[in-house]
């Protein structure tokens, strides 16, 4: 099995051309995978080998900060960092997949997403290392960017927003940006938040967020979106109601022991992601949730007493 | 009082231990040492200490270690001090059973999960994180409290004949007790020890098999023996695991073993906190500091009745407030 083939496996997957079983695929990208990180043969060797998917050996996340997981591969998106400094990586041999797959699952979310797009986010030029910046700008469309350093510029942002536009922001971007009070955007924006919301120094109540969002920003709607840098695939969802994952990204709760939880019931959260053709295709979070039956996901937040992590991070270590 | 608190032993030696997180055989191993430690002779040398005793003491139990309240009750009771027990709120397990089988002896015990329960008596006795020992003394307002704050445990290991009681020692309460080892110094082959280390934790897994995991501890295992599997030096089984690591970690997880290798004991003991040492397991005569404990191999987690607890007299303490205040 080559690359090549696995990629064109999934792309037909993504694309709906279901001529792979979502099981047979994954195991058959870890097989892969297995055959060319010794870390992650070394990793699963005590693990299965086949079986439903919801046995392919999860990555902890905590993982990819260490060398051997994740790559190696020209492209690389780092975490933004957790409490401990140091950041993870996940390194891509291209991001084909991932530019077919993330436009696809965001349009279909968030139908009428505008393509003009002003982005409370860092510019992927300055940091190319960002996975949420490169999601965004491959949604298409011309995008500015209004953080830099770390710091939201919002002095030239208020005349750019004069149609419809989709305004991608961490939470705690959007949390500074709307302390400025900002007007109503046009009718057909849309304001995406994602990333943490507990912070080193402070937290962001997640439903006083969204409030202040549409009190601020009506008749903007407001998307909610749940991505991580080990991951190529994202979930979107609104406010109040669970996360979607693509059919290419199927999602399980695990009990302490690893083992899954059935639908509903709240654990640990482990993902399985096809589009995760060069690193590993099932990694194991540090949040918590349940997964419905029709696989959409309730966020719980992070596992009581786990480093904290997200791209709000990076915002809040600016001085 | 002494003859009731002798009538409640028996009856608890007769009562099977709400598990809690160990296993119901992991329950019993350490209810029934808690008690055997209690056999007359030594409550009666704790008892014959001079001292009015506390008129009532508040004692918040901790998670980790079920049975620890119950020689502290054991000692205050005889002394004729009422004990309340603050128990969680989501597990009053053996808290709540001492209470009980004490009430009906006529021992003035009591457990609940009012945090008054610490605030209210005349001594609040607390094992617990910095931060629970601080919002405690914070709430007494300078009222005596008789703290025992984060500490841990070590073993130095200098024969492979050892490790069957060692690895007992570290399946005592799933390896969470602050008397609990947490790594194993040798100046030995890590890698022989921890072979033979993984042996003797397996047969303790099939004796005293490990409880249940929090969800942060099954976490923080897979991301552990998932680092550890991938250096290749990592034995594992259903409930245990021993990693061979240049340097002491700096986190405990239930039923795991890191292996360090060190030449000499001083070695080790320049790596360690004095101040947050709780014991030492060792089969060779080493110097500890001072407020630290020297126990053999399979005692660590077995303290004697009259001992010092992390180098407070506790036994004189309970006999006479003023040496507190």
């Amino acid at each position: 099995m080559t690359r090549a083939t696995l990629v064109a496996r999934v792309r037909a997957f993504v694309l709906g051309h279901r001529s792979d079983a979502f099981d047979d695929l994954a195991w058959a990208l870890h097989t892969w995978q297995r055959a060319r990180h010794p870390a992650l043969a070394a990793f699963a060797a005590v693990g299965p080998t086949s079986g439903p998917w919801t046995g392919v050996p999860a990555v902890p996340v905590d993982l990819f900060r260490d060398p051997g997981f994740g790559g190696p591969g020209p492209v690389t998106f780092r975490t933004s960092g957790t409490t401990s400094g140091v950041r993870g990586a996940h390194h891509l041999d291209d991001t084909a997949l991932y530019d077919l797959a993330s436009p696809r699952w965001a349009r279909a979310c968030v139908p009428g997403l505008p393509r003009r797009t002003v982005a409370l986010l860092e510019d992927p030029a300055r940091v190319p290392d960002s996975s949420l910046s490169h999601m965004v700008q491959e949604l298409g469309g011309p995008v500015s960017w209004h953080v830099a350093g770390g710091r939201v510029v919002a002095e030239s942002l208020r005349a750019l927003v004069q149609a419809p536009t989709f305004v991608p922001a961490t939470a705690f971007a959007l949390a500074e940006w709307l302390e400025d009070e900002p007007g109503p955007l046009p009718p057909g924006s849309v304001v995406m938040i994602t990333g943490g919301y507990k912070g080193r120094i402070r937290r962001i109540d997640a439903a006083d967020l969204v409030r202040q969002a549409h009190h601020h920003l009506r008749p903007a709607r407001v998307v909610l979106e749940y991505g991580m840098t080990e991951l190529s695939s994202q979930l979107w969802g609104t406010p109040g109601t669970p996360f979607l994952p693509p059919p290419w990204l199927r999602v399980v709760a695990v009990d302490p022991e690893g083992d899954p939880l059935p639908a509903g019931e709240v654990g640990q959260l482990r993902f399985v992601d096809l589009c995760n053709v060069d690193g590993a295709v099932a990694i194991e979070t540090m949040d918590v949730g349940s997964v419905g039956v029709d696989g959409a996901v309730a966020l719980g937040g992070r596992l009581a007493g786990a480093p904290l992590r997200g791209c709000s991070l990076a915002l809040e270590a600016t001085p | 009082m002494r003859a009731q608190v002798r009538s409640w032993l028996a009856a608890l030696a007769a009562t099977d231990p709400p598990p809690g997180a160990l296993s119901p055989e992991g329950a019993r191993l350490v209810w029934r040492e808690a008690l055997e430690a209690l056999r007359p002779a030594a409550l009666d040398e704790a008892l014959a200490r001079p001292g009015p005793g506390w008129s009532s003491m508040g004692m918040a139990c901790p998670r980790t270690v079920p049975t620890a309240p119950l020689e502290w009750c054991a000692v205050a009771l005889g002394r004729g001090t009422r004990v309340t027990l603050k128990v969680p709120a989501d597990d009053p397990g053996a808290g709540a059973l001492l209470a009980e089988t004490a009430q009906g002896f006529g021992l003035p015990l009591v457990a609940t999960t009012d945090r008054a329960a610490l605030v209210e008596p005349a001594l609040a006795v607390v094992m617990g994180s910095d931060d629970t020992v601080a919002a405690v003394r914070g709430a007494r307002a300078g009222r005596p409290v008789l703290a025992f704050g984060h500490r841990s445990s070590v073993a130095w290991l200098t024969d492979l004949g050892s490790v069957g009681a060692l690895s007992e020692d570290a399946a005592r309460f799933d390896g969470r007790g602050c008397m609990s080892p947490t790594v194993v110094y040798t100046p030995l082959d890590p890698d022989e020890v921890a072979a033979a280390l993984a042996l003797a934790l397996a047969r303790s897994q099939a004796r005293w098999p490990r409880g249940r995991l929090s969800p942060l501890e099954g976490a923080r295992l897979r991301v552990r023996l998932g680092r550890d599997r991938v250096a290749g030096r990592l034995h594992e089984g259903a409930g245990w695991a021993v990693s061979v690591v240049s340097d002491p970690p700096d986190e405990a997880l239930p039923r795991w073993l890191p292996v360090v290798h060190r030449a000499r004991w001083a070695d080790a003991l320049r790596e360690l906190d004095p101040a947050h040492l709780s014991t030492v397991g060792a089969d060779d005569a080493v110097d500890v500091p001072p407020a630290a404990r020297r126990a053999p191999f399979g005692q660590m987690q077995r303290p004697p009745l009259n001992r010092l607890h992390d180098g407070v007299d506790w036994l004189g303490l309970l006999a006479e407030p003023l040496s507190l205040r």
